[in-house]
């Protein structure tokens, strides 16, 4: 994996990381003093201002960020575009998590979570899941459709599925299916918008008949 | 920035020049050192963490029968698809309009020097099957004509009925409903009466059943019409076998 270095940091933040990686203990708290202050303002904007969570997402992300510098001593990415990522998406985590707590229902479920052995909630989880997937598995473009059922019904070697294909090499065969599963994620992602969508203006209006 | 619902989903990379290297986990001739810092990687990037465990949990639910992925339908097969269903609504179409537009009448001799068509009852035309017992009769309105006398009768039966209209058609009367499989005569006559063509307005026609109308029109319709129908059944069952014919693996 060639990487040219990256021309996303400023040179304060790129001597600061060459700083960190050489063990510099003081550097790490200039590290979090700007990413903090970063942080927060991006936090603000997506969760809204003040909202109750922002402080401890930004201390996870801060000690995630920094804790994948100290294991991935190549990094040379947008130190400032990892930190923001790494927090936008608890931040959905987090949005994500409210939004089904506040609106599913526990009742039905309760035969379900008597039983110790089965976790209701995982169980609805994984039919839905699942049900999503096979919407976007049947929605995928021939190309996919054709090498995935190769690769995980059909289970075929993939030196044989590179030939019966005319590829040139089996890195081709695994870096297609990552596209493909990439596609299934983008399919699957638009699937759960719909479907969070639905669900949101049904809480909306269970609201309103209730009021 | 508000965060709207839909934007929940979308999941970024956390650095994307790593992430586009994840395939090469799939790899097994991956350098370890790689493979380490793509796992690495995924710890800490939700995105990348779902691309691989959508691919988890497709082998999983595959494996389970849970989740199938459907044979795509080949170029080939597609064509004779689109070929049935375009013979299917090419043989509906011309049904349809064999059906609603009314039977062609047999070749009139009473041609006018004009050109036009001399006047006739239009409908039922000359020998048609119709499957009901309360038939419209239509005839080309006369110039002049205050009214018509209307009568019908059977040729083998004793059915008999006549009627007074001013207009240019009339319904049969609820009460004077025509006997099934019978064959009658029907004569239009204008009032006054010199205002009838040569050989008066007159035709014949059977009731019959329905099978017996169908087959009627079939064989009456539009050419148009049955030329579509036989067009669009010919490209169904060139479809329909094209579909059904055992494929090569």
């Amino acid at each position: 994996m060639n990487r040219s270095p990256s021309p996303k940091n400023s040179p304060d933040i790129q001597e600061l990381l060459q700083n960190f990686r050489a063990g510099d203990p003081g550097v790490s708290d200039q590290l979090v003093s700007i990413l903090t202050e970063q942080l927060k303002h991006d936090m603000a904007n997506f969760l809204g201002p003040s909202h109750p969570e922002t402080e401890d997402i930004i201390q996870e992300t801060l000690m995630a960020t920094l804790n994948y510098l100290t294991r991935d001593v190549e990094f040379q990415g947008d130190l400032i575009g990892l930190a923001v990522t790494i927090a936008r998406n608890r931040g959905r985590d987090l949005l994500r998590r409210n939004q089904r707590w506040t609106q599913t229902s526990i009742e039905p479920l309760a035969e379900w979570l008597e039983s110790p052995q089965k976790n209701a909630l995982e169980m609805v989880e994984a039919s839905e899941r699942r049900a999503l997937l096979q919407k976007a598995l049947d929605s995928l473009p021939h190309k996919c459709n054709n090498l995935l059922r190769l690769i995980y019904l059909e289970e075929i070697d993939t030196e044989e599925i590179t030939k019966s294909m005319g590829l040139k090499s089996r890195q081709v065969v695994y870096y297609r299916k990552a596209a493909c599963l990439r596609r299934i994620k983008k399919i699957f992602h638009s699937l759960l918008d719909r479907r969070s969508i639905h669900v949101t203006r049904g809480a909306k209006s269970r609201e309103e008949s209730g009021n | 920035m508000e965060t709207d619902v839909a934007d929940l989903n979308h999941y970024e990379c956390i650095d994307p020049q790593v992430g586009g290297e994840i395939w090469r986990l799939d790899d097994p001739a991956t350098e370890p050192a790689l493979a380490e810092r793509l796992r690495l990687h995924c710890q800490y990037c939700a995105a990348c963490r779902i691309v691989r465990a959508l691919d988890a949990e497709i082998a999983a639910g595959v494996q389970e029968g849970e989740l199938t992925i459907a044979r795509p339908i080949s170029r080939s097969r597609q064509g004779f698809l689109w070929l049935g269903g375009l013979g299917a609504t090419a043989m509906a179409a011309g049904l349809a309009t064999i059906m609603v537009l009314p039977p062609t009448a047999p070749s009139s001799t009473q041609i006018t020097r004009s050109g036009e068509s001399a006047p006739a009852i239009e409908r039922p035309v000359s020998n048609e099957v119709i499957a009901g017992v309360r038939p419209k009769l239509k005839w080309t309105p006369l110039p002049g004509a205050r009214a018509y006398d209307v009568s019908i009768r059977s040729v083998e039966g004793e059915y008999a009925w006549q009627e007074r209209t001013e207009d240019a058609s009339l319904q049969v009367a609820r009460e004077a409903a025509l006997p099934q499989n019978q064959r009658f005569r029907v004569g239009v006559t204008p009032i006054p009466a010199h205002l009838a063509p040569e050989g008066g307005l007159r035709s014949t026609f059977r009731t019959g059943t329905s099978l017996e109308t169908l087959i009627y029109r079939l064989t009456h319709g539009s050419v148009t019409a049955m030329a579509a129908g036989v067009v669009g059944t010919l490209a169904l069952i060139v479809g329909a076998v094209g579909l059904t014919w055992p494929r090569r693996r």
